[in-house]
């Protein structure tokens, strides 16, 4: 299945009213980075696993945690390994992520000698061009399953990925101990509908004198299904009406969007920002509180 | 300057001769390079006159950066060319004359980078007649040009130069004043724009970081295309960049904000020009509320945001880009088609002002096109209170250290008059306290040399604004000790070289700390923390050190120690018996472990020094560092904020490039008082957020006793709903936080809640 496309189909929970199709979860499995031979460790070493992720390849990395044998440069210790020029080499890894919403690998970690290390971070590194993407695996060595979901939009440079890199620094652990990482099932996602997977409110409390609310978004699907934007609905909180309701323009990846509400004198009081408010499967609400204006005083 | 006959021809010639081109001089010794454009002049010219002593400076012209033996590091030379590489100057007045026709002239000098002490201030008042233009500036790097109108009477042009310790010119050029625009254009501009950065040959394998701003092109309207620029409002704390657009919802937005009584409130808004202006003038009018009370414009302080080459990183080498730094003084400006303007109005409320909405107005002139700005600022009528339990304090370069090395007593005076304008800034932007140190060493001979009263001096200071009651983290002279015990050894960058030194040096130790602090007793001074190494490093030699000097220092009885490390590495644990106060990353260890380890061991503290916040990294986190300062710290446990540094130049202070480590924090003007930065705002505005929140906080508690319990269970639900929407974090910089516009909201949430308890309460 290596390189090969295949396709899980997720049916929506839940139908509304509206008729939608159903979301698919597109996804390009990357086995050829689950190769032990393809990485060089460093004061660690690799080797593939004697077990699968859902019948996909896995890594083991063994990093001893010896405090008196690193580097001249780094002393205390620097555990970690590299996979580079990925695509020159057979099976090749493609380099252009960006058509993709998600690099996704499931990880599970057991540190022997030092179990309660508040401190245990894994660092993943994406290369591109600088700087590095990295995401911290924090705190996952309980020996269960975890599973990694990093959005394309967060890495610098999707469209030339160039390498990639697991490490720790000692210093977070206790001499004499061992971490045991393994990796695998290493893959890239998306969505077949634009889908919101994150909203945050920015402004989760205005004055009625502010212009606009601005949210941050992280938008996956197709480019063509996100151009058709995400609708959205505001909703005031004490007559439940609607006061605003129409399609906010939006773009793939994770972005702050802005509303500008300064023509609906909005009254003080609680609102509910829904986005796909007619799609159960999509839905996400937020809450707004709007204050009164600091420039108007009540008599 | 190269000396030939010819040239020295040629000068003399150029003196005498009339001529209405315009000059240009190099001033400095025989011998030097000369500038391409300009004439070599030097001390021995017949147009000085009156010259007391005049004395030339030379410096080498050198690219290579040499090495750093304590850190490894490469260190940056400070970059000299043929006009910076040498000077004339003297301790007393000169008088120049040129000998040019009749008519109106610009003088351009060029003073600065002389290179030699670094608590040396120079001073230089240039006139010509009436008119005159002066520079005060300190240490070995700066340069400055300084611009003059003068005009020649009988073929001659005379400047007279005077100074209150030490002047030094570089270069000199007169211009005729028709000449004038073209002339600074095509030669002098280029030249100071070389000298604000580095030259050509190192600028050339710099890279610069392209901006990226995704705020389109608005559709200008009629009036603003016509007038040619457009007045917008952005919240103070997102940085307006000199290439982006205003957002549509910005421009013509009011220019508004709410303070209380005794506090200070940014007021700001921006210009963005369609097309070039050469003279932009402001003037703020008095606040007058609807009682016709005023605050008048002397509370008002009119600043703009200057623009500067930095780096992505204080110690990053090689990559630059151009950001919003330093709120400078206001001053007329020139406007750059398409580069915003940022003006930023400092308004000082006062304990009699009275509250109300108060209306202004901004008078700007853009080449003799007139535009208002209506501002509004309304004061809340209370006070706001400060939780006694954080405190808020600055690393720290003390001024008296140059003011004790200043060759004369103008410039020892110009250090001392600058550390009280410090003081007073911190305190007045809520900080009450700073590091101090106590230096140690033992000379050849054994004798112990203590610096008590360099230590007290500096605490009669602290004392005189306010800031007497904090503890000092004390630096040492661990390192001067180790090396009288170790043969001279050195203890390497965050002690990564230390070796076990003999049990002597722990016992000398120990005994030096009872001296200090019998000594800190019988002076009466506030508390020392006993700060033996800064950032000591993890690994296993440097850790090993550490227990054994903190377990040196704790011998003495009641001392606490104060160590620069993240408690959470686990690397640490050994020296955790015997650290008191650690002063870590923010906020590294979460709310509930920091309450509960302090309430377990008294004397135990957790404090932080949020350095992503300084300027150290990106000059620009404003709304990160409002957020550390206030409501992050809030809900931290931690109970002091001490970054690095209140202000930290290398070479030139203008100049962020040109040394090892970027500039950033404060600035310092001609007259030594503080020029701040957006982020010592976002500090104080920060501070001002958690008095919000512990004046509500405070209020609910009265209102509880009090017995208005429905009345304090309403302001608290609201602080939970705060509370509940912080987005809690370690590092607050500028992603996955409140908009800017909600920090306003949410203070004014508070607000609205003090007020409704303090009728209550009445």
């Amino acid at each position: 299945m290596n390189g090969k496309l295949s396709t899980a189909l997720f049916a929506a929970a839940f139908l509304s009213h509206t008729v939608f199709a159903a979301e698919r979860i597109e996804t390009l499995h990357l086995d050829a980075i689950a190769v032990p031979r393809r990485w060089s460790p460093a004061e660690s070493s690799v080797t593939l696993a004697p077990f699968k992720f859902s019948s996909r390849p896995v890594l083991k990395w063994t990093a001893p945690i010896d405090h008196f044998s690193g580097e001249k440069k780094y002393p205390v210790g620097w555990p970690r390994m590299y996979m580079n020029n990925f695509s020159r080499t057979k099976p090749a890894i493609p380099s252009d992520w960006s058509k993709w919403d998600f690099f996704e690998f499931d990880v599970n970690m057991c540190l022997e000698g030092d179990p309660d290390n508040k401190n245990c971070i894994v660092t993943f590194m994406i290369a591109s061009t600088h700087p590095r993407s990295n995401t911290s695996l924090r705190k996952m060595h309980d020996g269960e399953l975890h599973s990694i979901k990093i959005p394309v939009s967060q890495i610098t440079a999707p469209g030339k990925i160039t390498s990639f890199g697991f490490s720790i620094a000692e210093s977070n652990y206790k001499h004499g101990g061992k971490l045991t990482v393994h990796a695998g099932n290493f893959r890239l996602t998306r969505s077949s509908h634009c889908t919101v997977d994150k909203a945050t409110m920015l402004t989760p409390a205005i004055t009625a004198a502010a212009p606009s609310i601005k949210l941050h978004l992280h938008t996956t699907g197709p480019a063509n299904d996100v151009a058709r934007g995400v609708p959205f609905q505001l909703v005031y909180g004490k007559t439940n009406s609607v006061v605003r309701e129409e399609t906010l323009p939006v773009l793939r990846g994770s972005r702050e969007v802005e509303i500008a509400i300064d023509e609906l004198q909005l009254e003080p009081g609680n609102y509910t920002l829904n986005l796909f408010p007619s799609d159960r499967a999509r839905k996400k609400s937020l809450s707004l509180k709007v204050l009164s204006s600091p420039y108007k005083v009540k008599k | 300057m190269k000396t030939t006959s010819l040239s020295l021809c040629l000068a003399a010639l150029a003196a005498l001769t009339i001529n209405a081109a315009p000059l240009l001089y190099d001033f400095g010794a025989p011998g030097t390079p000369v500038r391409k454009n300009f004439t070599p002049l030097d001390a021995q010219s017949k147009m000085w006159s009156d010259a007391k002593k005049l004395f030339t400076g030379k410096n080498k012209i050198v690219l290579q950066s040499g090495l750093n033996k304590h850190s490894g590091k490469s260190v940056p030379p400070i970059y000299y060319n043929e006009l910076t590489c040498d000077h004339i100057g003297s301790k007393g007045g000169a008088v120049l004359t040129f000998s040019v026709p009749d008519g109106s002239y610009n003088v351009w000098i060029l003073t600065g980078r002389a290179g030699g002490n670094r608590s040396q201030v120079w001073d230089i008042k240039v006139y010509s007649g009436p008119r005159s233009a002066s520079m005060t500036y300190a240490g070995p790097a700066e340069i400055h040009a300084l611009e003059l109108k003068a005009a020649a009477r009988n073929g001659k042009l005379r400047l007279y130069i005077s100074t209150r310790s030490k002047w030094i010119i570089n270069a000199i050029a007169i211009v005729p004043e028709k000449e004038y625009a073209k002339v600074k254009k095509e030669i002098l501009d280029p030249e100071m724009a070389e000298l604000a950065t580095l030259p050509p040959e190192i600028m050339k394998k710099w890279k610069k970081i392209p901006f990226k701003s995704d705020i389109p092109a608005p559709r200008w309207s009629e009036k603003q295309k016509k007038q040619g620029f457009a007045i917008f409002s952005r919240n103070w704390t997102e940085p307006v960049w000199p290439e982006q657009f205003p957002r549509k919802s910005e421009i013509d937005h009011p220019v508004r904000a709410f303070t209380t009584i005794g506090e200070s409130e940014p007021l700001t808004f921006s210009i963005y020009p369609l097309k070039n202006f050469n003279k932009v003038t402001l003037q703020v009018k008095p606040f007058v509320n609807e009682k016709g009370n005023v605050i008048g414009t002397e509370q008002i302080t009119p600043r703009y945001v200057k623009y500067s080459w930095v780096r992505p990183n204080y110690n990053m080498y090689g990559f630059y880009y151009r950001a919003p730094e330093v709120l400078m003084p206001w001053s007329d400006r020139t406007l750059k088609a398409q580069e915003p303007l940022r003006i930023w109005l400092a308004i000082d409320t006062t304990p009699h002002t009275v509250p109300g909405i108060y209306r202004s107005q901004a008078l700007l002139d853009l080449d003799g096109q007139k535009a208002t700005v209506p501002l509004t600022l309304r004061v809340l009528p209370f006070r706001l209170l400060k939780n006694p339990n954080v405190t808020f304090a600055q690393y720290y370069h003390h001024p008296y250290r140059n003011a004790a090395q200043a060759p004369d007593d103008f410039s020892r005076q110009w250090w001392e008059r600058r550390a009280e304008y410090e003081h007073a800034h911190m305190r007045d932007s809520g900080h009450e306290g700073i590091t101090g140190s106590v230096w140690f060493t033992r000379n050849r001979s054994g004798k112990l040399v203590l610096s008590f009263d360099a230590m007290q001096k500096q605490i009669d200071l602290m004392r005189k604004y306010g800031m007497g009651h904090f503890p000092i983290p004390c630096g040492l002279g661990t390192g001067s000790l180790y090396a009288y015990y170790m043969k001279g050894a050195i203890m390497g960058s965050h002690i990564t070289r230390v070796k076990m030194p003999p049990k002597k040096f722990f016992e000398d130790f120990t005994a030096i700390i009872q001296m200090i602090e019998n000594e800190a007793r019988r002076r009466n001074w506030p508390e020392l923390l006993y700060y033996p190494v800064d950032e000591p490093a993890s690994q296993k030699n440097s850790v090993d050190f550490m227990v054994a000097i903190l377990k040196a220092i704790k011998k003495v009885p009641g001392v606490r120690t104060y160590v620069t490390a993240d408690p959470a590495t686990p690397a640490y644990a050994p020296m955790k018996p015997y650290v008191d106060v650690w002063c870590c990353q923010p906020f590294s260890i979460p709310k509930a472990q920091a309450e509960s380890d302090m309430k377990k061991r008294p004397g135990l503290e957790y404090w932080s020094y949020p350095n992503h916040n300084s300027g150290e990294n990106d000059h620009t986190l404003s709304i990160g560092t409002r957020m550390t300062y206030g409501f992050g710290l809030w809900q931290s446990g931690f109970k002091v904020l001490i970054p690095w540094i209140y202000s930290s130049c290398g070479y030139d202070q203008w100049n962020n490039l040109d040394s090892t480590s970027a500039d950033f924090g404060v600035r310092t003007a001609p007259d030594g008082r503080p020029i701040p930065t957006p982020l010592w705002e976002a500090y104080r505005e920060g501070i001002d957020d958690g008095k919000y929140l512990f004046t509500l906080e405070t209020y609910i508690k009265r209102a509880v006793e009090r017995g208005f319990k429905k009345e304090a269970a309403a302001a608290q639900a609201d602080l939970e709903l705060i509370k509940k929407n912080i987005f809690i974090q370690p590092k607050y910089r500028d992603k996955n936080l409140w908009a800017a516009d909600t920090f306003d909201a949410y203070r004014w949430l508070l607000a609205e809640n003090i007020m409704k308890l303090a009728e209550l309460l009445k």
